[in-house]
């Protein structure tokens, strides 16, 4: 209503769909990274950054694992990751296996020129590499965390097979 | 008769004015009260958060106080350019153990940048003149652990230098400044800028007339 007698309708479609990335990590586990504001398992955790505490709850076995693992580097990190995604929660389990969902339903959505009417084209579209940039930049700062979490000092390529990298 | 009550209602109906104004004017008092205590500890825990960044910039420079001695090692067993690398070494540390992880002080910071930076360029021309030091996978790891800390310093700096931002916005912008001025009594920080950055940039900030 408008205050008179006039009604106005507005369409919004909403969706309450999560997605999710199960990625083995290895070198984090036992803290959850979220913006979903729940009540988590563990040790509420504030970093040094006003920023990043406003956007972000983290809870974590113990304080130990939660300042280890935020270092600033994987801070900016994380709020890279952010800025592509809403509602993201990042969640190690105890065999460091992270579960990054979210609320975008575009990840893996790429721009088709053509379709049935052209088949031919259509062909070589799809037999065509289809890039995903923003799964790649996913799985880019998703390297990065994985990189700056490892032991610089630990030779990790005899157990490579179990935990390989996840370059596209 | 008449006047009387017509007094006596005036006097009941001022006496029920002054009480109404007298709750408004307490009720005024607690929410100003109120207002004022939240916002002094709001400024109250920024600050501890600029302190807190500040500390995670200075223990990352320190914690290359335990990487470096093992560069020495290497470094020493490479007699031409241990002299020029060491010397730089040891200047580093020193600079990093004058750093107070208390205090803020930018100051500091730029003396343990530079050296930093000069100490880099020093060991990246001696892994050039020795290509066994690159190859051994010791100095690789701890390249790479000094090049981690690096970027870890560069990201604690930026982290500490929005919390700068967000605590000097804090107690500049109405009405915290008058809280801040009869209250708290803090402060603006002053974020660290790289003066050798700005001098290849050629670009300062400046503000106009």
């Amino acid at each position: 209503m408008n205050g008179k007698t006039q009604v106005r309708t507005r369409a919004v479609y909403d969706h309450f769909d999560r997605f999710s990335l199960i990625i083995p990590f290895k070198f984090a586990s036992d803290i959850a990274i979220v913006q979903d504001r729940n009540k988590h398992q563990g040790i509420f955790w504030e970093t040094a950054s006003i920023d990043f505490n406003k956007k972000f709850g983290v809870y974590a076995k113990t304080k130990e694992t939660a300042a280890k693992f935020l270092t600033p580097k994987i801070i900016i990190e994380i709020e890279k990751l952010e800025a592509c995604y809403s509602n993201l929660n990042l969640e190690f389990n105890q065999n460091g296996d992270l579960c990054l969902s979210f609320s975008n339903g575009d990840t893996l959505r790429a721009t088709r020129n053509h379709g049935l009417d052209e088949p031919k084209a259509f062909i070589e579209e799809i037999k065509c590499h289809t890039q995903l940039g923003k799964l790649d930049t996913t799985l880019d700062i998703v390297h990065t965390l994985m990189k700056y979490s490892d032991n610089n000092f630990t030779d990790y390529t005899d157990a490579g097979k179990n935990h390989p990298r996840i370059r596209p | 008769m008449q006047a009387k009550i017509i007094l006596e209602l005036d006097l009941k109906l001022y006496k029920g004015n002054a009480m109404e104004l007298l709750y408004i004017l307490i009720g005024v008092a607690i929410i100003t009260a109120i207002i004022t205590i939240v916002i002094h500890n709001g400024i109250i825990s920024r600050r501890n958060t600029v302190v807190r960044s500040w500390s995670n910039v200075i223990t990352y420079e320190r914690q290359q106080n335990v990487t470096l001695p093992e560069l020495e090692k290497h470094a020493a067993e490479y007699k031409d350019h241990e002299s020029e690398l060491l010397s730089k070494i040891t200047a580093l540390r020193s600079a990093i153990d004058q750093a107070s992880s208390g205090e803020v002080s930018t100051d500091n910071l730029k003396a343990i940048e530079t050296h930093t930076a000069s100490m880099l360029g020093s060991f990246k021309v001696a892994i050039e003149a020795y290509p066994n030091l690159e190859m051994a996978s010791v100095t690789k790891s701890l390249m790479k652990e000094i090049s981690e800390l690096q970027d870890n310093i560069a990201a604690a700096i930026t982290i500490f230098n929005r919390n700068v931002e967000a605590f000097n916005t804090g107690i500049q912008t109405f009405p915290n400044n008058l809280v801040n001025i009869m209250v708290t009594k803090e402060k603006s920080y002053q974020s660290f800028q790289n003066e050798e950055a700005i001098d290849s940039l050629g670009f300062t900030l400046a503000r106009g007339e």
